[in-house]
């Protein structure tokens, strides 16, 4: 059997309409992982701590609020020495998502979100950052 | 104003699964933060729902309330609805054609050659899932059992984390705000992707108001092996949450006044 590492999916949830209406994803983006029980913290709001270690691999998607209208995530700002996250698209649709290894075990270490909302041009990005942190 | 509200219902499946309760392991999100909506993000959501009503007391315009249930660790609701059947058929499809080329695959000379490429395929053929309905009747999904990044998942080669779990299934909505008459709750079909086909809906009747409790009876589905054959199995959970009602008089959205004619310039040439 292989070395196994676990996965850690953090889902950014989006209030398209919020954030079109006021340009900004500040108070318009929850963000949850299903690490909880393993000691992430502040889950559903925007400064989402994921506790994680080297060999993990974390996988961000996105979903709106309102099922009919579109969010994305453009781009994932992180130090590079931490993890460096990939656009990946499902086979057979449009749908991506982002997945990162963790090269090694975090003390704190803020990133930011660019997503983009809507046919807005310009993505928003996150005003607050979330965090990985080591254990 | 008539207005459409959307419950997003977050699930820690996993999680849920191993502490046998939603509690800490659900978050709500509603689409009314701006209108006075209270707990958006946690387990304790209370929904603004701001009524109206006309000068002799009626109703004036319907609120619908619509729950959307998703999983943390599932397969995107954004994918299309035949994504996991579409995926299940290309998979083996393309495994049979790997196997209907192999005595032209160059490299493959004795019978441990062609062995060892059979095993290889086997290793990526993944298995198509059972469900077990909720009176234990086992049934075949028809569909594999996927990792998180939309791929069959391999047991015993990647971690379970990796498993994309069935979504949540909200199977009924009752408590005291159904008692009362405040919501009047059913399932609907739709064609919409993110909701699978069917919906819990309800409309309010928005002349009760008050702060009302209710109950989402929600099924999650535990993978578990018989044999080989991976099975979901539902367990049944429940997740009290709150509706604040609310009702005032019918005004102009423009001038903010009484129900008349909208004030329009009239302009003299």
């Amino acid at each position: 059997m292989k070395t196994i590492n676990k996965t850690i999916t953090i889902v950014s949830l989006i209030d398209v309409v919020g954030a079109l209406a006021n340009d900004t994803l500040n108070g318009n983006i929850y963000l949850m992982d299903n690490n909880k029980s393993n000691g992430s913290s502040d889950q559903g709001t925007e400064v989402l701590k994921t506790l994680v270690k080297e060999g993990d691999q974390l996988v961000w998607t996105v979903m709106s609020l309102e099922p009919e209208a579109y969010a994305s995530i453009k781009e994932i700002i992180i130090d590079s020495d931490y993890c460096v996250p990939e656009q990946k698209t499902y086979e057979g649709s449009d749908v991506t998502y982002w997945v990162g290894k963790v090269k090694k075990n975090p003390k704190s270490t803020p990133y930011n979100l660019k997503i983009q909302v809507g046919t807005q041009e310009q993505a928003l990005m996150t005003t607050s950052s979330p965090s990985l942190v080591g254990s | 104003m008539s207005q459409e509200i959307t419950i997003i219902v977050m699930i820690d499946t996993a999680a849920a699964i191993n502490a046998n309760t939603l509690e800490g392991n659900i978050y709500l999100v509603d689409n009314l933060k701006t209108e006075g909506s209270e707990g958006e993000g946690t387990g304790q959501l209370n929904t603004a729902v701001n009524g109206a009503h006309w000068i002799d007391g009626s109703q004036s315009g319907e609120h619908l309330l619509n729950w959307l249930p998703s999983g943390i660790g599932s397969l995107p609701p954004s994918l299309p609805r035949t994504f996991h059947q579409h995926k299940s058929k290309l998979i083996d499809r393309k495994n049979l054609l790997s196997i209907k080329n192999m005595p032209q695959m160059k490299g493959l000379q004795s019978a441990e050659d062609f062995s060892k490429e059979l095993h290889r395929i086997s290793q990526t053929i993944g298995s198509t899932s059972n469900i077990k309905d909720a009176h234990g009747n086992v049934s075949d999904l028809g569909i594999k059992v996927m990792n998180i990044f939309g791929e069959p998942f391999i047991k015993d080669q990647e971690p379970s984390s990796n498993i994309s779990y069935l979504p949540p299934l909200i199977t009924n909505i009752t408590g005291e705000a159904v008692d009362k008459g405040v919501i009047f709750p059913a399932q609907y079909g739709t064609p919409i992707s993110i909701k699978d086909g069917w919906y819990w809906s309800a409309s309010v009747d928005t002349n009760k108001t008050g702060n009302y409790a209710y109950t989402l009876h929600i099924s999650i589905y535990k993978l578990s092996y018989i044999g080989e054959m991976p099975t979901w199995e539902p367990i049944k959970m429940t997740h009290e949450s709150y509706l604040n009602v609310t009702s005032a008089p019918k005004k102009n959205g423009f001038t903010h006044g009484a129900m008349a004619e909208l004030p329009i310039l009239q302009i003299s040439v």
